[in-house]
């Protein structure tokens, strides 16, 4: 990370404190080590993170250990699974000796299905995703309760649901509902699948996010890589240099050095 | 070089088992607070993603070992009280068992002066106030699992590294049937 990233990130709008509030919020991290060594100081708790990578990249991985993180300094975590059932992302979490049972019983952790719609076993289920009307309303029940708390959002991945929608209402959307969970000092991760959204709308989304990361998949002599690259797109700031990391199944995302 | 005081006959002699400490049957050494942290740091500057599984196994394994202290017993609930007593006494921290239902299994358990917490107020390692027992979680999971014959897990639900009144443990089974 050059130095320039660190200084945008702990100014910009939307990752810096700038109320009363957010002080009180205190720091944020991803709860991924390399990640969290590039963003030195943590993140606001109004900071929504889009995730762009490949199917199998690591980005419900990544997701995890966001949640995990959230779980360890007490936040509440809100996990809307779109691609699969949401005991996917409890035996990723098992995975890394995170325990969900006890966390949801106590209310800390909430999972939605967006998958299985009308065969869903979860107690919270989206019946049509698609409709972002209900999406969006389905979105801020969820989250009512559990106000009063600090909130760690993850959709994984929104791409899903949006991929068939017109560029507008996509972007009408988007908009719409960063800036309300921003208000709400909602800390959001959005998953995105590269190439489910053409282009343009996604050079449309991106503006809205205040950091952005790619995770990407790197062919070289060495065999296939995975290569992270973290950035501020509203200020015009990319770090530099991707970074190369591994999965491990207990460890989640590993900068490798 | 000279040669410490004293480590020349040390070297002949070898231990006898009765100078060895024991959990269970499993050989055991005490580590000093600040070996710990040095160990912690190592851990975390080297790969800082390791830190949580790597106690919390290790944790389990020793919970395995520290089962065998209570011995063999009828009653399942008195074999964890007795080996949650025995973390106790060998330092870890102040416990107590809050409740036990081990049909359920549903475990919960409350403590104060941990040894991890307070380790991490001397650390440095953590960025943020947050749960930090994840050897004493190992442990408690692992005495569970040990006397339950099936693998549950326990996870910090409060912690006073992160301000709280006390650490307070849920042990439950792993949702998604774990790996």
């Amino acid at each position: 990370m050059t130095r320039d990233l660190a200084k945008a990130v702990s100014t910009a709008p939307g990752l810096a404190p700038d109320t009363e509030d957010e002080r009180k919020l205190g720091r944020a991290y991803l709860g991924a080590p390399v990640l969290d060594q590039l963003l030195a100081g943590g993140i606001s708790y109004a900071t929504q993170l889009m995730v762009i990578g490949d199917t199998g990249v690591g980005k419900s991985v990544l997701a995890a250990q966001f949640l995990y993180e959230g779980l360890l300094v007490g936040d509440a975590c809100v996990y809307v699974a779109c691609d699969e059932a949401p005991d996917n992302m409890r035996q990723n979490m098992a995975n890394l000796r995170l325990g969900t049972n006890a966390y949801e019983k106590a209310g800390r952790l909430v999972f939605v299905d967006a998958f299985s719609r009308g065969h869903s076993r979860e107690r919270l289920h989206v019946m049509d995703p698609n409709n972002l009307e209900e999406f969006f309303a389905f979105e801020k029940q969820v989250l009512t309760p559990l106000r009063g708390s600090r909130i760690r959002l993850v959709v994984d991945s929104i791409s899903t649901i949006l991929g068939t929608l017109p560029r507008v209402e996509i972007l009408q959307f988007g908009r719409a509902r960063l800036r309300t969970l921003g208000s709400q000092r909602v800390l959001v991760l959005d998953n995105y699948v590269t190439g489910l959204l053409d282009e343009q709308t996604m050079a449309g989304l991106t503006h809205a996010y205040p950091l952005i990361l790619r995770l990407g998949f790197l062919h070289g002599e060495a065999g296939m890589q995975r290569t992270l690259q973290l950035g501020k797109l509203r200020s015009g700031m990319f770090s530099g240099d991707r970074r190369l990391f591994r999965i491990d199944p207990h460890a989640g995302i590993v900068g490798q050095r | 070089m000279a040669k410490p005081e004293g480590r020349g006959k040390e070297r002949r002699r070898p231990p006898s088992e009765g100078d060895l400490l024991r959990v269970g049957s499993a050989r055991a050494v005490l580590f000093s607070e600040s070996a710990f942290i040095f160990l912690q740091r190592v851990i975390h500057e080297q790969m800082p993603e390791l830190v949580k599984f790597g106690f919390y196994e290790m944790g389990f394994r020793a919970g395995i070992d520290l089962s065998k202290v209570a011995g063999k017993s009828k009653d399942p609930e008195e074999a964890f009280r007795r080996s949650v007593e025995a973390y106790k006494t060998a330092g870890y921290g102040d416990i107590e068992v809050v409740s036990c239902d081990l049909e359920g299994p549903e475990i919960h358990l409350r403590g104060r002066n941990l040894f991890e917490s307070s380790a991490a107020r001397q650390s440095g390692i953590y960025p943020t106030r947050r749960a930090v027992d994840h050897y004493s979680r190992g442990i408690f999971a692992g005495l569970a699992s040990q006397l339950l014959g099936r693998e549950v897990i326990c996870e910090e639900m409060t912690c006073q590294f992160r301000g709280e009144d006390a650490c307070e443990f849920t042990i439950l089974p792993f949702a998604g049937g774990g790996d």
